[in-house]
């Protein structure tokens, strides 16, 4: 593509201190770091879809709440319209968030159960300082209408605890389009919701990416769903983005480990069962250091003395097919 | 969710908190029509001093010949009124800093909480006799004295509840569209902390009562605003209690500061049950 | 044959807005050796199913009214006390969220043996512990494991102790609620796969609780779907993928993203699920169907047997469904 990429990410590493249980201190080391993010970079084009998959605790949320700034990085560089963001002007911050908007999973925790709709969706232009308080009636009945809530001056006035589930998380939606975001980040936003509403927000966002031509993060643990909505998927493990490439790359034919097990037990469930020692060392395997191998190594079924590599136990991400990268020893 | 009128609910199953709420209505009502109610203005002497009670002095006079119920009808103003306004300082600046602390955390919690536990160690009345002694008796001072010294505890009590609310995905949410901490504050953490600011300034009204009679019974109150602390200074210092007149002068005022601090304690204790998480179990569910 | 046949079993929530009918005239039937999956979205009623079938149901749930038999025993019918020696010994129970069914404070091994020990007192003491090791090892567990507490295992090994648990005195059924959710793709998978082997292995009849129809439906050989508490559609989980009867059932086939179907437009199904406090005359879905007609809002229709095995609560199923008969 001619034009710079919308965000850039590179190397960002976000380690947590997770305080170490009595017995397993040492003296005078109560902490352990914890590699949330490790090393994560990828380029996100204008109007395109990247979606983030993975188990509960690889990493994928941590990367969402770093990207709209909940959470500061130790290390890394992130490049929206060819800005730096986490350098220190405020300016370029400012101006950042108001670019970057996220729905989170929860549509019961985060929306704030004492205020009325209208005030929820217009809270972004307030905060922003850019609407006059006898506007809000329009532009909350103009989002409301925009995500599916009809007749909106119904809606307009009411509480969330009001509504179902599907119809916070389209609250949610209209107040992070309200600023009229590049990137909209979505953080597993169907998960909590019922499997028959989950569909129509699937759709809503789909269209409302298309109609404003924004970018979209999709952060899921379900590759179906993620094959659904994106153009490009990334498969992370342990904090590492271990395959990114196309969608349709990812899904037929993919090449680490990790996703062969996620496609398999996606598509074929019966078949994974059947074979399971073909894709995933079977037992749980927990007790595992890390460092000196690939992270995926403890139960992977491919590995041998080669995944074993020196720094902090991360194999690169290699280019196996135009565009698709794998980070396997025995994958190129 | 706890809305205003679930907690309004709850308070009404709670016995004790509806009877201090009877109770403090009275007193209110006598405080706000005082004029209509005594018998005599109080500062008028309107009869010979010491006198016993009769029809015409209920509750007999003073040494200068002023009607005592008619001081003591007076005297639930000053009172109240201290009660609430030095509970009113205290709760500022105990939400002040209960809020600063919980929601920027870090060290400056870390400073503002130890000014807090010096502030809970240190032996109060002393300090606050020190303190009026020094400042000279007024009604402002002794306002002033008894708030300032008193926020600790609500200051603990607000930073516990900011502390939970500031974890609510609402509040990351804010900050994620660039929210400034003073709007978050005023705009989403404020409020539901409202019930627990009020159930504390109940609770420090009732201990502020108590500590301006104490104050005042020393000797250290606004001789020139009645309230029942003065009263009771003067009829001590009249020697009151080596005579029969400790049954007149004494005891009423000393009853009704009693019954008054019961009742705000009653409405205080029942309202922090039902909004202070870490006590709400004791209430419904 | 059926080991475990209900019939008629209904459970009410009495709420303050009144009763909200939970489950409503339940009938099933569960195979020796079959896995069934229970399907339905959240408040349809299938963990009450779950436990009103145990009829360890309480307050405030009520059972008004069915039969549970269990190899022929009518679980109705016993005192507290013998239906607590069936339970675990005839049939056991995993529950939703089991990560948390484990007492932390007490270790592994003292956790199981307590469950053996109440239910079999006879049996001595070091057999109970050879059956332990047995037990660990058959759910892929590491029998060095026992002596750790609770918070040392992950997700998915708890998860293990808590089959492992319900393995523990040789049921002949097993109710798994959810045994899945909120653990890993990959772990959820191979908790499966192990459910499946001791399905075959113990000849289990196991009913499968989940919201998940992707997942139940590779597992099970029989499918039964609920909605607003009651059982609308029950046959063999191909019948169901191919040819699905009930408005509902279909509905939910094609709200769900698949991996072969990436490119075809998921539909929501439109409207919300009932209050089940309402009294309801006709059918529960007719307000989000696109099918109702008249009486759909007169009678409530039955569940009934369209083809053969295949059963569907629709007056229309015949019309809209492609039944083969005979």
């Amino acid at each position: 593509m001619a034009d710079a990429p919308l965000l850039t990410v590179a190397k960002v590493r976000k380690t947590f201190r997770q305080k170490l249980r009595w017995s397993e201190r040492k003296l005078g080391d109560d902490y352990k770091n914890v590699f949330a993010v490790d090393d994560v970079s990828f380029a996100l084009e204008r109007g395109e879809t990247l979606g983030i998959i993975g188990e509960s605790g690889c990493g994928k949320s941590t990367t969402a709440r770093i990207l709209v700034g909940l959470v500061r990085p130790d290390s890394g560089s992130i490049i929206f319209q060819g800005k730096e963001i986490l350098g220190n002007r405020a300016s370029d911050v400012a101006a950042y968030r108001k670019e970057v908007q996220i729905v989170f999973q929860d549509p019961y925790e985060y929306l704030n159960p004492r205020m009325r709709l209208k005030d929820i969706i217009c809270e972004p232009l307030v905060i922003n300082g850019n609407i006059q308080d006898n506007r809000k009636t329009a532009i909350a009945e103009e989002l409301l209408d925009h995500v599916g809530l009809n007749p909106p001056n119904e809606y307009l006035n009411r509480f969330t605890h009001e509504l179902s589930g599907g119809q916070r998380q389209r609250v949610a939606i209209a107040r992070a389009l309200a600023l009229r975001p590049k990137l909209l980040i979505a953080d597993e936003p169907t998960s909590m919701l019922d499997v028959s509403v989950r569909a129509g927000i699937l759709n809503l966002l789909r269209s409302l990416i298309l109609e404003h031509r924004m970018s979209m993060i999709f952060i899921t643990h379900d590759i179906a769903t993620a094959g659904y909505m994106c153009d490009r998927i990334a498969v992370m493990y342990k904090g590492r983005i271990i395959e990114i490439g196309k969608r349709d790359e990812v899904i037929n034919t993919p090449q680490h480990p990790y996703t062969k097990a996620l496609v398999q037990v996606c598509d074929n469930l019966q078949g994974f069962i059947s074979e399971r020692e073909h894709y995933i060392l079977d037992g749980e395997v927990d007790s595992f250091e890390q460092g000196g191998h690939c992270c995926f190594a403890p139960g992977c079924v491919c590995r041998d003395g080669e995944c074993h590599c020196q720094d902090q136990g991360s194999q690169e991400l290699i280019e196996v097919s135009p565009e698709h990268f794998v980070a396997c020893a025995h994958c190129h | 969710m706890k809305t205003t009128n679930n907690v309004f609910r709850l308070f009404l199953k709670g016995k004790a908190g509806v009877v201090g709420l009877v109770i403090l209505s009275a007193f209110i009502l006598v405080a706000v029509f005082a004029p209509l109610i005594s018998p005599y203005p109080p500062y008028e002497r309107v009869g010979t001093p010491f006198e016993q009670p009769s029809i015409k002095h209920l509750l007999g006079t003073n040494d200068i010949g002023q009607d005592i119920l008619s001081e003591i009808i007076y005297g639930t103003r000053i009172s109240l009124l201290i009660g609430i306004l030095s509970a009113g300082v205290s709760l500022v600046i105990g939400t002040i800093v209960g809020m600063t602390a919980g929601y920027l955390g870090g060290k400056v919690d870390a400073v503002l909480m130890r000014a807090v536990d010096l502030n809970l160690v240190i032996p109060m009345l002393p300090l606050m006799i020190l303190l009026a002694a020094f400042l000279g008796p007024s009604f402002w001072n002794i306002v002033l004295v008894i708030g300032i010294l008193s926020w600790a505890s609500p200051a603990r009590v607000i930073r516990s509840q900011v502390l939970t609310i500031k974890n609510k995905g609402y509040v990351e949410a804010v900050e994620v569209l660039g929210a400034k901490p003073f709007y978050t504050i005023v705009k989403h953490i404020l409020p539901p902390t409202m019930s627990i600011i009020i159930s504390q300034l109940i609770l420090m009204s009732s201990r502020a009562i108590l500590t301006e009679a104490s104050l005042s019974f020393l000797g250290l109150g606004d001789p020139t605003q009645k309230s029942w602390g003065i009263i009771l200074y003067y009829a001590q210092a009249r020697s009151a209690f080596l005579t029969d007149a400790w049954l007149w002068w004494i005891l009423p005022p000393g009853i009704l500061i009693t019954i008054l601090v019961i009742s705000f304690a009653y409405i205080g204790n029942t309202l922090e049950e039902i909004v202070n998480p870490r006590l709400r179990r004791n209430v419904g569910k | 044959m059926a080991v475990l046949e209900v019939r008629g079993l209904t459970t009410v929530y009495k709420t303050q807005n009144g009763d909200a009918l939970a489950l409503d005239c339940l009938d099933l039937d569960l195979d020796k050796g079959e896995m069934l999956g229970l399907i339905g979205e959240s408040g349809c009623g299938k963990t009450t199913a779950g436990y009103s079938i145990l009829r360890s149901i309480k307050y405030p749930g009520v059972i008004l009214q069915g039969t549970v038999r269990l190899a022929g025993t009518d679980l109705a019918q016993l005192s507290e006390a013998e239906l607590r020696k069936h339970l675990w010994k005839e049939i056991a129970m995993i529950p939703q969220c089991a990560m948390n069914a484990l007492n932390p404070s007490h270790k592994i091994n003292s956790q199981i043996f307590e469950a053996i020990e109440v239910h079999e007192p006879k049996t001595p003491k070091n057999e109970i512990q050879a059956r332990i090791d047995t037990l660990l090892n058959s759910v892929g567990l590491n029998s060095r494991w026992k002596d750790s507490y609770p918070h040392k295992l992950s997700g998915g090994m708890k998860q293990r102790v808590v089959i492992a648990m319900a393995l523990a005195c040789n049921p002949k059924i097993i109710i798994a609620d959810e045994a899945t959710t909120g653990l890993d793709v990959l772990v959820q998978a191979q908790i499966m796969a192990l459910l499946k082997k001791i399905q075959i292995e113990h000849d289990l009849g196991i009913l499968l609780i989940s919201h998940d129809l992707a997942m139940v439906s590779q597992v099970c050989e029989r499918i039964g779907i609920m909605y607003a508490g009651s059982l609308v559609e029950l046959g063999s989980t191909d019948r169901i993928l191919e040819n699905a009867l009930h408005p509902y059932t279909k509905a939910l086939l094609t709200s769900q993203v698949s991996l072969h179907g990436i490119h075809k437009i998921v539909k929501p199904i439109e409207g919300i699920v009932p209050s089940l406090t309402e009294k309801f005359i006709g059918c529960k879905f007719r307000d989000r169907c696109k099918h109702r007609r008249e009486l759909c809002g007169i009678e409530m229709p039955k569940l009934e047997e369209i083809e053969r095995g295949h059963w569907c609560a629709c007056h229309f199923s015949r019309e809209l469904g492609d039944v083969i008969h005979g």
